[in-house]
C-alpha cells in the first residue's frame, strides 16, 4: 500500500511532465538564414519556406488535397519544401494580422487589404515590393483591369493578383419557365418585371417566394451594394480614390433602388434584415427564384444541400441599368512574399510557380474559384454551363475595394461606417440622414489615414 | 380537489415542466442527427421535413473521406486528457492546500482570485496571450494548447477540489491520523484523496468536457492543420463565404464529435453530481 502511494504519486508526476515534454514538437521548419532576403539565387535545394492561404471552396478536402499535390511537384522539380497552412476566413484576418506583428509572419501568404497591409509596422511586417515578379508574370495586360490598383501602391506592386471574386446573376431556370420568362433579364427595369412574375404570395401578402434576393447573410449589404453601385454608373470613391461618391444621386438611386424591391414592387422578402437570412439557403430551398449575385462556388453548395435543384439552376451575367458595360464589382486576393521572410529566394521561386497559368488552372478549377488572370479564364472549365456567364462577368467588373489603407475601417462588419448606414437604412432609416453621417464617418477615418486592420 | 386527484395534478405538472424541458434541450440535438440523416434532396425543404422520408447513412461514410476526423478526434482526446491531468494534479494540491492550510485573511484572499478571474471575459486577455505564447514558441504547439486550456481551467477545477476536501472529508478523520503518526503528505495520500474519488472525477469531467469543447484558442493559436481539434476541424465546412456549404456533412460530423463527450458523460455522470452536490450543496 505504502509503495503503491509513491508509484501513484511517481506516475502523476510523470504524466505531468510528458505532457510538456514529449506531447508533440513544435512544426515551424527549421529555418536557414542563409538565404537572406533578396539575397541567395544559387541552388535552393533543401530549403523549407512556409505558405499560408485561407480556405477555399465548398469541398472541405479539395484544397488541401490540390495544395498537396501541387507542393509536392514543386519540392520534385525544385528540391523546395513548402509548408503550407489554410487558415479559416472567420480568423483568417486576426490570425495573419497577428502573425504579423508577432513576426512569425510565413514566407509566402494569400493576403487581402493589401495597402492596410503593406503599412503594418511601418511597412516592416507587411507585404514585400514585387513588382520584379509582377512583371515577370505578364504585368497588367495579363490580369483583369478590376484587381490591378489592388495590389499596386504608388506604382509599386505587393501581391499578384491571383483567384478574383465577382458575382453573377443566379436563378432558378424552372420557375421562369413555370412564369414564362423566356430571357434572362439584363437591365433593372426587366428585373422587376421578371421578379414581380416570380413572387409567390399567401392569402394575406406575404411573401413565400421571392422573384429575387439581394445576396445578403448575416444582414451584411454591403457587398451586394456595390455590384448596384457599379450597376447604376458609379461606386463608393472616385477614380483616384480621393472622395467619397457615394452620396451622390446614382449612390441614392442605389439605396432606393434595393428598398424598392423590398417595400414598393414587393419581390423581396424583407427578412433580409434578419441576421439569420441568407441568400443562398433561400435559394436552395426554392424561395427564391433569382439571387442578385453568387460567387462561381455556390454550384457545390447546391449539390450538396439541394442536389435536385442542379439541373434548374442557371447563371448570367448582373443586369444593370443600361443592359450594358459594367455591372458589378470585382475583389482579388494578391498572394504576396512577406518582407520578414530569410528565404526571399524560394519564396520567389513558389510564388512564380503557383501563381503561373498552369498552376492557377489547376488550383482555381479544383477549388471551383474564378481567376484574376486572362489565360486561365480562357481555359475549358470556364466554359461550363454554369461557369461560363462568370468571365464575361469579371469583364463587366470594376474594381471592389478601393486601393486606400483604410478601407478596411470604413468596410469593417459589422460595426463600419458603410455596413452601419446600409443596416440601418434597410431597418427604416431616413435614406439622407443615414447617408450624410456615413459620409462624415468615412470623411473622418480617411483623413486620419491611420491602419487599424483588428 | 380530493387528495388523489391533487396527487394526479402534482403529478402532471410535475411531466409537463419535464417534458418541456427535455424538449427544449434535446430538441437540437434531434435536428443535429436527423439532418445527418436526411435524404440531400430535403435538406433545405420548407417547410422543414422533421422526419425524413428515409434514412440516408452514406454521409457517416463521407465525413471520413472529406476531412481528416480521426485526426481531429484523436488530437481532440489528446489535448483534453494531458488537460484533464494537468488540471487535475495542480488542482487537487492546491484545493487540498486551500481547504486544509488557509487559514489568515489575506490566505484566504487566493479563493476569491480564483473566483474572479473566472469572472473575466476569456476574449480579454487573448492577444497579450497569445504573445506570451509566441514568445515562448508555444503556438502551433501541444504544449500551449493544453498550457492555454488548463490556464483557465485551474481556477474553477481548483474551487470544485476545495470545496469538496472541505466538505466531505472530515477533519476529525485526519486529526486521527496524526495522532496516529501519519505525516501530512501520508493524510493527503492515503485519506483525503482516496475517499475524494467522486469529487476527482467531478473535476475531471468538467476539465476534460472544458477540454475537448474549447475553440477559441485552438482557433488562433494553431494554424498546422495536422494539430487542430475536432471543436475547431468541424469549421472545415464553413466556406469562404461563411455560409455553410455541406450542411449535413457538418451536422454528421457534429454528431461524430458529440459522441464520445456523451459516452464519457454517461459512464462518469453520477460522480459528477455527486462530486459537485458535495462541494455545491454544502459549501
Amino acid at each position: 500500500m505504502k509503495h503503491s502511494k509513491k508509484i501513484m504519486s511517481a506516475v502523476l508526476a510523470a504524466l505531468m511532465l510528458s505532457t510538456f515534454a514529449a506531447c508533440g514538437s513544435s512544426d515551424k521548419p527549421a529555418t536557414d538564414n542563409s538565404g537572406a532576403a533578396g539575397g541567395d539565387t544559387g541552388d535552393l535545394s533543401g530549403k523549407t519556406i512556409t505558405f499560408t492561404m485561407q480556405k477555399y471552396g465548398s469541398d472541405a478536402s479539395a484544397q488541401e488535397k490540390v495544395l498537396k499535390e501541387m507542393t509536392e511537384a514543386f519540392k520534385e522539380e525544385t528540391g523546395i519544401t513548402v509548408n503550407y497552412s489554410i487558415i479559416d476566413w472567420g480568423q483568417a484576418l486576426t490570425k495573419l494580422t497577428l502573425a504579423c506583428t508577432g513576426g512569425e509572419a510565413p514566407d509566402v501568404a494569400d493576403i487581402f487589404f493589401t495597402p492596410s497591409m503593406v503599412k503594418i509596422g511601418n511597412g516592416q511586417y507587411g507585404p514585400a515590393d514585387i513588382t520584379d515578379i509582377y512583371e515577370e508574370l505578364g504585368g497588367d495586360d495579363a490580369y483583369f483591369e478590376a484587381v490591378i490598383d489592388e495590389v499596386k501602391i504608388d506604382g509599386k506592386v505587393y501581391g499578384i493578383p491571383w483567384r478574383m471574386d465577382t458575382r453573377a446573376m443566379v436563378y432558378n431556370k424552372a420557375h421562369f419557365e413555370e412564369a414564362g420568362i423566356t430571357e434572362v433579364p439584363t437591365t433593372y427595369d426587366e428585373l422587376i418585371e421578371a421578379a414581380k412574375k416570380l413572387t409567390k404570395t399567401d392569402d394575406s401578402g406575404n411573401i413565400t417566394r421571392s422573384g429575387v434576393v439581394l445576396p445578403v447573410g448575416q444582414a451584411r449589404f454591403d457587398q451586394g451594394w456595390f455590384n448596384l453601385l457599379a450597376g447604376h454608373g458609379t461606386s463608393v470613391m472616385n477614380e483616384d480614390y480621393t472622395e467619397f461618391t457615394f452620396g451622390g444621386q446614382e449612390g441614392i438611386d442605389t439605396i432606393q433602388f434595393m428598398l424598392d424591391l423590398i417595400n414598393e414592387y414587393k419581390v423581396c422578402t424583407p427578412n433580409v434584415i434578419d441576421p439569420s437570412f441568407d441568400a443562398g439557403t433561400e435559394y436552395q430551398a426554392e424561395k427564391a427564384s433569382i439571387v442578385l449575385g453568387q460567387n462561381a462556388d455556390f454550384m457545390t453548395a447546391v449539390q450538396s444541400n439541394a442536389p435536385q435543384l442542379e439541373e434548374v439552376t442557371g447563371s448570367a451575367v448582373m443586369p444593370n441599368l443600361t443592359g450594358e458595360g459594367v455591372s458589378s464589382v470585382a475583389y482579388t486576393a494578391p498572394i504576396s512574399i512577406m518582407n520578414s521572410t530569410k528565404e526571399r529566394a524560394a519564396a520567389e521561386e513558389w510564388l512564380k510557380y503557383f501563381c503561373s497559368a498552369e498552376g492557377q488552372i489547376k488550383f482555381c478549377s479544383a477549388v471551383n474559384l474564378i481567376n484574376a488572370r486572362k489565360e486561365v479564364m480562357e481555359d475549358e472549365f470556364y466554359s461550363s454551363d454554369w461557369m461560363k456567364a462568370f468571365p464575361e462577368q469579371a469583364n463587366r467588373a470594376i474594381y471592389g475595394d478601393p486601393a486606400i489603407p483604410t478601407w478596411s475601417q470604413i468596410d469593417a462588419f459589422p460595426n463600419g461606417p458603410l455596413n452601419t448606414m446600409l443596416t440601418n437604412i434597410v431597418g427604416g432609416a431616413d435614406i439622407k440622414t443615414e447617408v450624410d453621417n456615413c459620409l462624415k464617418q468615412c470623411q473622418e477615418i480617411y483623413d486620419k489615414n491611420e491602419v487599424d486592420l483588428g | 380537489m380530493n387528495k388523489r386527484s391533487r396527487r394526479f395534478l402534482n403529478g402532471l405538472r410535475h411531466w409537463v415542466v419535464m417534458i418541456f424541458t427535455t424538449f427544449f434541450v434535446l430538441f437540437p440535438f434531434y435536428w443535429m442527427v436527423m439532418t445527418s440523416l436526411k435524404p440531400r434532396e430535403e435538406l433545405m425543404a420548407s417547410p422543414p421535413k422533421w422526419i425524413p422520408s428515409y434514412l440516408d447513412f452514406n454521409n457517416y461514410k463521407l465525413v471520413w473521406e472529406q476531412m481528416p476526423l480521426l485526426r481531429y478526434l484523436g488530437n481532440s482526446l489528446f489535448v483534453s486528457l494531458m488537460t484533464t491531468i494537468v488540471c487535475l494534479v495542480l488542482a487537487t494540491f492546491c484545493g487540498y492546500s486551500i481547504s486544509r492550510f488557509v487559514m489568515r485573511k489575506t490566505q484566504k484572499f487566493t479563493s476569491v482570485m480564483m473566483i474572479i478571474s473566472q469572472l473575466i471575459p476569456g476574449t480579454l486577455p487573448f492577444i497579450s496571450f497569445y504573445f506570451i505564447m509566441y514568445n515562448a514558441h508555444l503556438t502551433n504547439t501541444y504544449q500551449g494548447l493544453i498550457i492555454a486550456y488548463s490556464v483557465w481551467a485551474i481556477p474553477f477545477c481548483t474551487l470544485m477540489m476545495k470545496s469538496y476536501f472541505s466538505q466531505s472529508v472530515p477533519m476529525a478523520l485526519e486529526e486521527s491520523a496524526t495522532l496516529d503518526g501519519c505525516s501530512k503528505f501520508g493524510i493527503f495520500f492515503k485519506i483525503a484523496l482516496p475517499i475524494s474519488v467522486p469529487g476527482l472525477v467531478a473535476t475531471a469531467i468538467f476539465a476534460f468536457i472544458q477540454g475537448w469543447n474549447e475553440f477559441m484558442w485552438a482557433s488562433v493559436m494553431l494554424s498546422n492543420n495536422d494539430m487542430k481539434p475536432a471543436s475547431v476541424g468541424i469549421y472545415d465546412f464553413i466556406g469562404q463565404y461563411g455560409a455553410n456549404s455541406n450542411v449535413s456533412l457538418s451536422m454528421t460530423a457534429a454528431v461524430m464529435i458529440t459522441l464520445p463527450a456523451i459516452i464519457f458523460f454517461a459512464f462518469l455522470q453520477k460522480y459528477l453530481i455527486s462530486g459537485l452536490s458535495a462541494g455545491a450543496v454544502k459549501g
